[in-house]
């Protein structure tokens, strides 16, 4: 079965540190317990890494929600569109979205008029922007939602993609429930933050190029 | 520091169950939800990284190599740091 794998610079697996080279199996230490993990194009969003790679894996292969898990598996080509151009691009794709949010909350804290700004502009402004506002007139989901818009605009700016994707996520997640859930709320917001995340994987795979594995 | 508001990992937790992680102790459920962590929180990823290299150095030292010579501590190196020890102990009133 054809998959996606993200791995450090030089195929380093990221967690077992096992070095993968393109063509050369390797054998999962004990399946499925500690089997070969690998993606579907769409939990790609939940493992961002530096490297992207086809892979091919063995059967048998084991679902699970955000990867697969195989005997054994190998690289078979970099997927060299995953570079700067489509990091920015999957960050510019998120802050679009985020800002959407924070415009439906009416936390003051977006200008209408300023959507579609690109991330870096949007974090230039924020400050100011963030000057304007009175926290203590906004209720504790709004200053949830303002806080967690400033940590995704921060991340994007910075590069760091993985973290931006995941507050994005955590962003959809106060939207819908608020900053801290009841018990009978966390599914909802769990729900809410996958649904971002399917957002997120369907930009990546317009911007790749990629058929879902 | 990042806020769980479903099922996700929190810093904390993480911090709690990091052996139980490294000693490869944990079902594959919860290995997923912290290995999930670990790529999003750079502080995180860092403190297991420094942990997993801490662990590499102390098997080594704990498992030399046969033909490995013995160190031998210096006296004064041995003094100062004993002197340390102690000064720590005591500032601790133990």
């Amino acid at each position: 079965m054809r998959a996606f794998k993200f791995t450090r610079t030089g195929g380093v697996a990221p967690f077992t540190e096992v070095v993968w080279r393109p063509g050369v199996w390797v054998d999962a230490v004990e399946f499925p317990d500690r089997g070969v993990h690998a993606l579907r194009a769409e939990h790609l969003p939940y493992w961002l890494g530096e490297e992207l790679w086809e892979v091919d894996l063995s059967e048998p292969i084991v679902e699970r929600p955000t990867q697969l898990v195989a005997s054994r598996g190998r690289l078979v080509r970099e997927v060299v569109a995953w570079n700067a151009d489509t990091r920015a691009a999957l960050l510019d794709d998120l802050v679009e979205r985020a800002t959407h949010r924070l415009a439906r909350a009416d936390a003051g804290f977006v200008d209408p008029g300023g959507l579609g700004m690109s991330a870096p502009d949007r974090f230039a402004i924020r400050r100011d922007v963030a000057r304007a506002i009175d926290l203590d007139a906004l209720d504790a989901r709004q200053r949830a939602l303002v806080g967690c818009y400033c940590s995704v605009l921060g991340a994007a700016l910075k590069g760091f993609v993985p973290a931006a994707a995941f507050i994005a996520s955590s962003l959809a997640a106060i939207e819908a429930t608020g900053p801290e859930p009841s018990d009978a709320l966390r599914a909802a917001a769990a729900e809410a933050a996958r649904t971002e995340r399917t957002a997120q994987a369907a930009s990546l795979g317009q911007a790749l190029g990629l058929a879902s594995a | 520091m990042t806020r769980a508001l479903s099922d996700e990992f929190r810093c904390q937790e993480l911090v709690e169950l990091v052996t139980t992680y490294l000693d490869g102790a944990m079902g594959i459920d919860e290995r997923t939800r912290f290995e999930q962590h670990l790529t999003y929180c750079g502080g995180c990823h860092a403190y297991v990284g420094q942990l997993r290299a801490q662990r590499r150095v102390l098997a080594a030292l704990r498992d030399p190599p046969p033909d490995a010579a013995p160190v031998d501590v210096p006296d004064s190196t041995r003094a100062t740091l004993l002197d340390a020890f102690r000064a720590w102990k005591q500032g601790r009133g133990e």
